[in-house]
């Protein structure tokens, strides 16, 4: 397959851009360097939510440097929204540990990564009727487990349990919310999500940054009920370089029912419910 | 005189079944309890579980062990018993880290085990300080020294920043949230001579070409996978310090010994003698 020279052109001048990101991002020492390692991903996200041409992404995806890209910026949107997270959860213990007066979660994170989920999961909410649904589950809630609160915030589930795979992460946020809420409503369970067992819930949130997330949703039609609802957040364009995608090859059992397109953060979110036949 | 594994005597017998009985009980009390809410009694139960498995290698059961190492009940449930191991392990460093961030602690100028706020990291320092004595590291002139899964509290790294000289010490954790409070505590002790840092990578895909002693804990999973990968990407003589579990031990740690890659010469192993349920294996790749 032939691309004109322009579009050649275009794809140089992308596969140039990103290999500059590279090159700055692999210089960084993760904890001497963190901030300036902080700075220039902030610069590339926006980088890579700007584009916005389908057809230079289509002929990216299919060069050869596609999937290296995609390991190297993967691996470091992970290191980079986990310790974010990570910084934020351990600087709220510390402030309750400090400070014997009640901790708002929300008032006390500086974080505009948490204000962009917390803007996020309202939308996703609106898909759903929350009347009906009273049983939620989080996979991959991360050192933070800033969804986890926010459902506890803003709904009347009657159960929000959080799962993730790290043991240091749900140590982390387990402290954490016990710092500030003491909830019968909230459980965290450090299990990987395409090994949970999901019958008894109503709805299931999939994190972007989820490793396996066609796993997950093989399992949660495996065990879920006839039914069951999932918000999937799936990448756009560039977005596609830093989380996986996994409506490509869907289980045959879920139906996408709506979808939200987020044009700040290039990121859809997907309803997807269990067939009930 | 070897042990006839087909053949077992009714005192051997005896004893694989009571060990097998009370090790039932601690499956099923850790299974009934929620890591998350019930923490301490999770906790507690995993401080049982090991005095109860260094009861069982003082009293020297080298024989009994010989038995109950081949059982079904052993096989099925060593990946059970090591799972909550490590998750024990990297919590227990984790709950540490957190108290010693929030408090400030990493910032107020101490070293070594004083640092510390609980007594476990203290034991393991002295640990890690010891054995580098006997070993002589402290003496030899390494340049880079690369700790795997340091998890949340480098207690090794420490213990051979103070003790050494190694200009350059990486801590290699394939889990970021690990790396963040590893690397949070050593800032301030890293600022002058910058000797520390970390690589957010797994043990399996590390390339340790420039490393000269490689230190595998005690709770790293996958040990001879990870034994494999140093064989074939690092430099011929490497020196690995690998820990593997004695005896009963095995039932909640990964052994490096099985199997062990034919690239590497055991060059000497160490005990302490206190009961801890590992040894530290001295390893070298053939210098050809």
């Amino acid at each position: 397959m032939k691309i004109s020279a322009k579009e050649k052109k275009d794809l140089n001048n992308l596969i140039k851009e990103l290999t500059g990101f590279q090159q700055r991002l692999s210089k960084f020492d993760y904890v001497k360097d963190r901030e300036d390692f902080f700075k220039e991903m902030e610069r590339f996200k926006g980088f890579i939510r700007k584009q916005a041409d389908e057809k230079l992404y289509k002929n990216f995806e299919k060069s050869k440097s596609f999937p290296e890209f995609k390991r190297f910026f993967r691996k470091m949107e992970e290191y980079y929204e986990r310790t974010l997270e990570a910084i934020e959860a351990v600087g709220l213990m510390t402030q309750s540990r400090t400070n014997s007066s009640n901790i708002n979660f929300f008032q006390h994170i500086s974080s505009k990564h948490v204000q962009v989920t917390y803007e996020q999961i309202k939308n996703e909410l609106n898909m759903i009727d929350l009347k009906k649904r009273k049983r939620f589950v989080m996979v991959g809630i991360g050192p933070l487990a800033e969804s986890v609160l926010f459902l506890f915030e803003n709904t009347d589930a009657l159960k929000i349990v959080g799962l993730d795979n790290n043991q240091e992460a749900i140590h982390i946020s387990s402290e954490m919310i016990k710092s500030i809420i003491n909830t019968p409503r909230i459980e965290l369970i450090h299990c990987d999500g395409a090994d949970y067992d999901y019958k008894n819930e109503d709805v299931v949130l999939v994190a972007n940054f989820c490793a396996r997330k066609s796993k997950v949703l093989d399992r949660i039609v495996e065990t879920g009920k006839n039914g069951i609802q999932i918000i999937l957040r799936e990448p756009v364009f560039l977005i596609n370089l830093i989380y996986r995608e996994a409506t490509s090859g869907i289980n045959p059992r879920l139906a996408i029912v709506d979808e939200i397109y987020f044009d700040k953060t290039k990121a859809k979110s997907l309803l997807l419910e269990k067939l009930d036949y | 005189m070897k042990t006839k594994l087909n053949v077992i005597d009714g005192k051997h017998y005896e004893a694989v079944l009571r060990i097998q009985k009370e090790l039932r009980i601690y499956k099923s009390k850790i299974e009934n309890t929620d890591l998350i809410v019930e923490r301490s009694r999770f906790m507690k139960l995993m401080e049982e579980l090991i005095a109860y498995i260094y009861g069982l290698i003082n009293k020297n059961n080298q024989e009994v062990f010989k038995y109950f190492k081949h059982s079904s009940f052993f096989q099925e449930n060593k990946v059970f018993f090591s799972r909550v191991n490590c998750y024990y392990a990297r919590v227990l460093e984790t709950i540490e880290a957190i108290d010693l961030i929030s408090q400030g602690n990493h910032k107020k100028n101490k070293f070594g085990k004083d640092l510390f706020i609980n007594e476990y990291p203290k034991i393991l320092f002295e640990k890690s300080t010891r054995e580098l004595k006997e070993l002589g590291i402290d003496k030899k002139q390494f340049q880079e020294f690369v700790i795997l899964e340091t998890g949340s509290l480098p207690v090794t790294i420490l213990a051979y920043f103070v003790a050494t000289k190694i200009p350059k010490i990486i801590g290699v954790d394939s889990n970021q949230e690990a790396i963040y409070m590893a690397g949070e505590i050593t800032r301030n002790m890293n600022k002058k001579e910058q000797r520390i840092s970390y690589s957010h990578f797994s043990p399996l895909d590390y390339n340790y070409s420039k490393a000269d002693i490689v230190y595998i804990p005690s709770y790293a999973r996958n040990k001879r996978k990870i034994l494999d990968r140093i064989a074939k990407t690092a430099k011929d003589g490497v020196m690995v310090l690998c820990r593997t579990p004695v005896q009963f031990g095995e039932l909640l740690l990964d052994s490096a010994e099985v199997g062990l890659n034919p690239r590497f010469f055991k060059e000497c192993e160490i005990k302490m003698q206190k009961p801890f349920l590992d040894k530290l294996l001295v390893l070298s790749t053939l210098d050809f």
